[in-house]
Formats: C-alpha cells, sequence, structure tokens
C-alpha cells in the first residue's frame, strides 16, 4: 500500500516556454498567460539553481544506511514533485500578490534558460509541458547583437551563435528523449505567419482550448531589437564570413527533419541529458567549504 | 488532603468540586479541575517558587486509552505537561509559582470517568497527592510566539507566507548527544522527532543560489514581484515543513495500520509515544531535526526558518572523540586526527553559529548536564523553545541509544593520547569557551555573523558555478 503525499488536484502543471533567447520566448509566455487558465510568469532564473540543490540534497543522504527518504519512504521522483509543489504554491501567490486565483491554476515561465534544465524541471514538475520555440539562427543572431535595444546586453556573432546552437541543441535532446507529449517544437516563423492555428496547436498540446485574448495578445510587439532589414543582412554576412553560417544552417535543418519524422524514444538523448545534469558530488567537489568534507567523509564511512 | 510536606505553607481553595468528594480519603480531580492556591510567602525573600505538584492516574477503567495527557495551566500559563502511561502510576509536575498573591492552577485532563458511570456521582481524572515547595526560581519568561509571528510579518512585511514554521536543529559534534536529546525533544506533545535529514544544507543552498542568479539580472523575477530574499526563503521554508508534516503523517499512518515495521525509530519496535498528534484532534507543530550536519550550515537554515531555534549540544571533547574513533567497532576506527579535526571544525561551527544569532536563537547544552540531569537539562530547552515543561521526555535517557560503548581501557588510552597534544592542538579552549558562554551567557557578535555569511557563500557560489 502507497499513499501519496500529494492529491492529483494537487499535481502542478506548468507550461515552460523554452528556447534560444530572442526566438519569441517573451511574446509567446504572454500569449500563453493570456489565457484565462493561465497565469504568465516574469523570466524566473532560479529554479534550474534551488532544484539543484535540492535534489543534490537529496543523491548526498541517498547512500547512506537508514537514511531520512529510506525511513519516510519517500522516493526521488516524490520528493522532485514534493519540492515542485511547493515552488507551484509559492508562483500562484506571487503572481497573484498573495491571492491565488482558483480559475488560473496554471503558470507559464519563458525563461530561456530553462532549456538547459528540462530533465530536471521535469523531475520537479512530471506534467509540466515544455513548448520549444525555434528560430531561423540567422535572425536570432541578428537580433542578439542588437539586444541592447532592447534592454539587453548585445552580443558577438560567435557568442550569440554560440547561444542559439547550445540552447538549440538542449532543446532538440529535451524533445528526443521525452517525445511530443512532453516537450511540443513550434517554429518562431510559423507563429507569426500563422499566429491563431499555431496557438491553437499550442493550446491542444497544453490540454486546453485556445483563447481570443492569447491571440490578441500576439498582435502585440513586446521586447524587440529592432532590427532593420539592412542591419540584419549585413549580420547574416558576417555570420557566413565567421564560419558559424553552415553549422547554424546544419542544426536547423536537423530541427525541421525531427519534426517532421516520427518520434521514438532517444536513450542516448536521456543519456545525454543525464550526463549534463549537475551531481551533488560536482557541487562539493571542490573548495575550501570544510563541513562539506566531513559530510562526505561520514558517507564514505558508512558505506564502507 | 493536600499534603503540605515542606515550608512555605499552601492554602488551597477548591472550586470544582465539593469536600464531598474526599469521603474515600482519596483526593480526586475531575477531567478540568481548578484550584486557588495562595503560597503564604512570609520569611520568604523569593517573588517566584517552583513547587513540585504530585498527581497521579487512577484505575485503568477509567480511563479510554493510555498514555494520557495532563496539561497544567498556573494563571493562564501552560507551565506543564504530564502524562501518564499506566493505572495508578505517579508523577510530578515542577511549577513555577507566584508567592504572595493567590494563583489558579488549572489541570486539564484528556480523558476522565464521567460522573454517574459505575455507581460513582463524581468525574474522576487524577489522584491529587500533594505539593512540594522546592527552591526560589527565576520568573517565567515571557512565552509569546504569536506576538513574535506579528512582530515579523510587520518587519518584514510578508505576504506569501501564511505560517512560519518554528523547527528545533539540535546541532554540534558527532557522537555528542545530538540524537538521544533530537528524540527526547521530540516526545514533547507539541514537537516531532524527524530522521536525520541530511539533505536541507544542499536545498537552502540552491534557494539561495537561486535567488542570487535571479537578482543578478537588472529587471528580475523577484524585483517585479516585489519579493525580498527573506520572504522567498521562508516560503522555501514553509515547503519544507509541508512536506515534512506529510512524509511524517504517511509514517505514522502505515504504522498504524501494520503496514511498516518498527517504525519510528527509537528503539526498532513500534512506539505509541512517537506520535504526531498530541491529542487526536490536535496535531504537533513543530519538528525537531538533530542532523549533525546542519551545525555547518545553521546560517542557511536560518535563513529558510528564520524563527528556528538551535540546541547546541556540546560534549566534552575527549570523550566526543573517544567516542567517535570507536563508533562502528574495530574494522572502522576513524584515525584519531580526523576525529579531533572532525571536533574541532564542528564545534567551531556551532561557536560561530552562537556568537552569530546570540542566546536567543542558540542555547548552548552540556552533554554532561544532559546525562547527569535530564529532567533539569530538558525543563531548560523546552523553555527556551517556548514550549511548555513536559518531563515525561526524560524517558527517553532511561535507554541508550545508538551509543557507542567504550570500556575504561579505551576511554583512557584515548584520553592519555589527547592530553599529550601540544596546547596549541588542544581541543579544551574551545571546549572552555562554549562552558563559560553557556555559564556567563553571551550577546550577539557582528563579526561572527560576518564570518558565518561568509561561509555560506562558498556553497552558494559553488552551486551558482555547477549549474550555470
Amino acid at each position: 500500500m502507497h499513499l501519496s503525499l500529494m492529491k492529483d488536484s494537487e499535481t502542478p502543471r506548468p507550461v515552460f516556454v523554452t528556447g534560444s533567447y530572442r526566438s519569441g520566448t517573451s511574446i509567446l509566455t504572454w500569449a500563453l498567460g493570456a489565457h484565462p487558465h493561465f497565469h504568465p510568469l516574469e523570466e524566473t532564473g532560479w529554479l534550474a539553481q534551488y532544484g539543484t540543490g535540492a535534489l543534490a540534497g537529496y543523491d548526498l543522504v541517498l547512500d547512506t544506511p537508514r537514511n531520512f527518504f529510506d525511513v519516510y519512504g519517500v522516493s526521488r521522483s516524490e520528493f522532485g514533485a514534493q519540492v515542485g509543489a511547493a515552488i507551484d504554491a509559492f508562483m500562484m501567490r506571487v503572481s497573484a500578490n498573495g491571492m491565488p486565483s482558483t480559475e488560473r491554476r496554471r503558470w507559464v515561465d519563458g525563461t530561456p534558460e530553462n532549456t538547459k534544465h528540462v530533465l530536471l524541471l521535469r523531475q520537479l514538475f512530471p506534467e509540466a509541458k515544455f513548448v520549444f520555440l525555434v528560430r531561423n539562427p540567422k535572425d536570432t543572431v541578428a537580433s542578439l547583437v542588437h539586444f541592447d535595444r532592447a534592454g539587453g546586453a548585445a552580443r558577438s556573432i560567435s557568442a550569440a551563435a554560440r547561444a542559439w546552437s547550445s540552447l538549440t541543441h538542449r532543446g532538440l535532446l529535451a524533445y528526443r528523449a521525452f517525445g511530443p507529449d512532453v516537450v511540443k517544437i513550434v517554429l518562431y516563423a510559423d507563429l507569426l505567419d500563422e499566429p491563431a492555428a499555431t496557438l491553437k496547436g499550442i493550446f491542444e498540446f497544453l490540454g486546453d482550448d485556445s483563447a481570443p485574448e492569447a491571440e490578441a495578445m500576439m498582435q502585440q510587439r513586446i521586447n524587440s531589437s529592432n532590427v532593420t532589414s539592412e542591419e540584419r543582412e549585413a549580420v547574416h554576412r558576417r555570420i557566413d564570413r565567421s564560419g558559424w553560417g553552415k553549422r547554424l544552417r546544419r542544426q536547423y535543418d536537423e530541427v525541421l527533419s525531427v519534426m517532421a519524422a516520427p518520434w521514438s524514444r532517444d536513450e542516448e538523448a536521456l543519456l545525454e541529458l543525464e550526463s549534463l545534469q549537475p551531481l551533488p558530488t560536482r557541487v562539493l567537489a571542490s573548495g575550501q567549504f570544510a563541513p562539506l568534507r566531513w559530510v562526505l567523509a561520514r558517507i564514505r564511512e558508512r558505506i564502507k | 488532603m493536600v499534603s503540605v510536606l515542606t515550608e512555605p505553607r499552601f492554602s488551597i481553595e477548591r472550586r470544582s468540586y465539593s469536600d464531598g468528594y474526599l469521603s474515600d480519603g482519596i483526593e480526586w480531580l475531575p477531567r478540568r479541575a481548578a484550584l486557588e492556591i495562595t503560597i503564604d510567602g512570609r520569611g520568604l525573600d523569593a517573588d517566584w517558587y517552583e513547587i513540585g505538584l504530585e498527581v497521579g492516574s487512577g484505575p485503568a477503567e477509567i480511563y479510554r486509552y493510555f498514555p494520557f495527557a495532563s496539561y497544567i495551566y498556573v494563571d493562564d500559563r501552560l507551565e506543564s505537561i504530564v502524562e501518564f502511561s499506566a493505572e495508578l502510576e505517579d508523577v510530578t509536575a515542577y511549577l513555577r509559582v507566584p508567592v504572595g498573591r493567590p494563583f489558579s492552577l488549572t489541570i486539564v485532563s484528556e480523558v476522565a470517568k464521567p460522573p454517574g458511570r459505575n455507581g460513582d456521582d463524581r468525574e474522576l481524572s487524577l489522584r491529587l497527592l500533594g505539593m512540594r515547595a522546592l527552591e526560589a526560581c527565576a520568573a517565567p519568561a515571557d512565552r509569546t510566539p504569536l506576538p513574535a509571528l506579528f512582530d515579523y510579518y510587520s518587519q518584514h512585511q510578508v505576504r506569501l507566507v501564511k505560517t512560519l514554521p518554528q523547527p528545533v536543529f539540535v546541532i554540534g559534534s558527532y557522537r555528542s548527544g545530538t540524537s538521544i536529546l533530537t528524540w527526547a525533544i521530540g516526545q514533547h506533545p507539541n514537537l516531532w522527532a524527524l530522521e536525520e535529514t541530511g539533505f536541507l544544507g544542499l536545498l537552502a543552498g540552491g534557494a539561495f543560489a537561486g535567488y542570487r542568479n535571479a537578482a543578478r539580472a537588472p529587471r528580475n523575477f523577484f524585483e517585479i514581484y516585489d519579493v525580498p530574499q527573506d520572504e522567498f526563503l521562508a516560503a522555501i521554508g514553509d515547503g519544507i515543513h509541508r512536506f515534512f508534516s506529510r512524509a511524517s503523517e504517511r509514517r505514522a499512518r502505515l504504522s498504524d495500520l501494520g503496514l511498516i515495521s518498527g517504525a519510528p525509530g527509537l528503539h526498532g519496535e513500534r512506539d505509541q509515544r512517537i506520535r504526531l498528534r498530541s491529542e487526536e484532534y490536535s496535531p504537533k507543530r513543530r519538528w525537531v531535526d538533530g542532523t549533525p550536519e546542519n551545525t555547518a550550515y545553521a546560517a542557511l537554515l536560518r535563513g529558510l526558518f528564520p524563527l528556528a531555534k538551535f540546541v547546541c549540544v556540546v560534549r566534552h571533547p575527549y570523550d566526543a572523540i573517544a567516542s567517535m574513533v570507536h563508533f562502528g567497532g574495530n574494522r572502522e576506527q576513524r584515525a584519531l586526527e580526523d576525529a579531533l579535526n572532525t571536533w574541532v571544525g564542528m564545534t567551531n561551527s556551532a561557536l560561530l553559529a552562537a556568537r552569530a544569532f546570540g542566546p536567543q536563537a542558540v542555547k548552548i547544552v552540556l552533554y554532561d548536564d544532559v546525562v547527569n540531569d535530564p529532567l533539569r537539562a530538558m525543563r531548560e530547552i523546552f523553555e527556551f523553545i517556548g514550549e511548555p515543561r513536559y518531563p515525561a521526555a526524560k524517558r527517553v535517557f532511561e535507554r541508550r541509544i545508538n551509543s557507542s560503548e567504550l570500556d575504561r581501557e579505551t576511554r583512557g588510552g584515548v584520553w592519555a593520547r589527547l592530553e599529550a597534544l601540544e596546547p596549541m592542538r588542544s581541543p579544551l579552549p574551545l571546549y572552555e569557551t562554549l562552558v563559560s558562554m553557556r555559564r556567563d551567557g553571551w550577546s550577539v557578535d557582528p563579526s561572527a555573523e560576518v564570518e558565518i555569511a561568509e561561509r555560506q557563500n562558498d556553497l552558494i557560489e559553488r552551486l551558482l558555478c555547477v549549474v550555470s
């Protein structure tokens, strides 16, 4: 007999809009958040750090005999879900200024860095959905190069290209590992060209009906770098000269072909995601924090 | 009759029952008994006195269940909770009472025989056996958790956390009695003992790191939603508190159903005293965690639980080190040097926490005092954490747990080697510092606050580095 620590109705079902910077993550977050069942959140930027600390704590004590989690019969997934439920409660209070709404039960977070932490976020929120936005890499780089116009930090060509490449790689890994029920790939171009149909598809993926409020929000242009077509062309030429052009194109084509092909679970992708997730040993590995050395020494002793 | 064993004299006015109840020679108390008592203070140079109130349970048929608790109030202050595990059991409740003015003594028991049953028209709950005057004592400190919470809310403008947990952390070096003290505190009707958690430090470090990471951005989440770090961390602490409540509740239910063996962990067998409810509908509200490693993370934990209390148990270093060296048997001997360094490192961390947080948040407890007079030690600890006295907690000390038995010869050998250390390496000065702080008191040291913040930085930065 196993009694759950959480009722099904309490299970958080957040939405993460992932993808590279300057790929429309903000506008899509606000569009989804305009739906009466969703709360749009400002970019969080703290979930990965907190989640890593919490799960590293779990892993740290796991090997000790008669550890807390053994005694209370709490599995890693259950612990992660409990941490996620507490975060969910916090988000609901924050977004509603302390007065959670009964209608808006799901929140949307569009922090691009979350793209690197899909595995971790799924451990905290097993029912989470991920919308992975992919924009043409050259346009993304052009926007990042001029990001200072939208209040961000302008990047060099190579830094911008590396950012797109790295986040897109991670996002695609997540899709390959978890599939279309968990990760939906959305092309930025589709979002711009056919907003109503694209939003409808996204809401279907999220298990909800589309809402006119979301489409209306898509008409607004927020947080834009305001790059002219001449400037964009100039950046494209510089990308080609830098050697990044072919590589970015190949990666973008890969996204398109993965989208077109039927999905089957890719164990290697999952392994790669796991290898990229910080482990407690890496958290604790070095440094002068003496108490952690006692912890490790004690664990080693118990393992013997 | 109430017998007065020593001076000063008591005079008692009975309000809740008539003299007719005394006819069988036993002074019975009903389920709720209110007495008005005056201690004649003539010739006494004290405003407060400690008295021993002796009460006993009656025959088993009076009660619906054992163990049951009786709550003893002096005026309106819940002063002590006594527990009866069997019929015809006598216990003494130690109470601080005012001298020279009347005060009310109210005794409320969980169970009683209702009037009219078994041919007796009295409501019978406890036998009142007597009172003894013990010694002059200090006036009890105010115990006002609600105003404290209110102050916290007003100072910090907390919007997001409706209740702030008030856990207790037992900290100190390994082999210093942290386990037994944790279980003893966890006997209290308002506290339950957790198994050693071990993960809170990293989790708290992650919360700090998350806040720091987000707050670096110019227009960040916390700024936009106007969530200061204190409030964010308290919300995380609240989530952990809920997790502990749920996990403990589940474990208790499974144990009650006989679906998990042993359960509560004190002696391996099922122990109904380790429970999550003080009464049927009255859950315990606070938990105590005795993970020794928490000593290193005290500042991080205080961030998550700003109202936490830390009980810092300190054992004579020679004994603690001797116990560490031999804990687990000969195969796993910890080298003396390692044990010495560990004791010094952990005790230094405990000292730092005491200096940084001050005596409001940290109580230094000497292991020897706990062993020699557990009743008094537990009374002081409950006073410190703002809970009424609970003398039954001392039952834990009647059985030793997690003990490394040391024969006299081995202990002597370790002592001799430690005595031979050069003075610079001796752990004794550190021990003596804590002993004198306990004896003379201390106040918050701002330099310690800075130092403890710097130490926690190391973990936070490392987490940030790894995650980014």
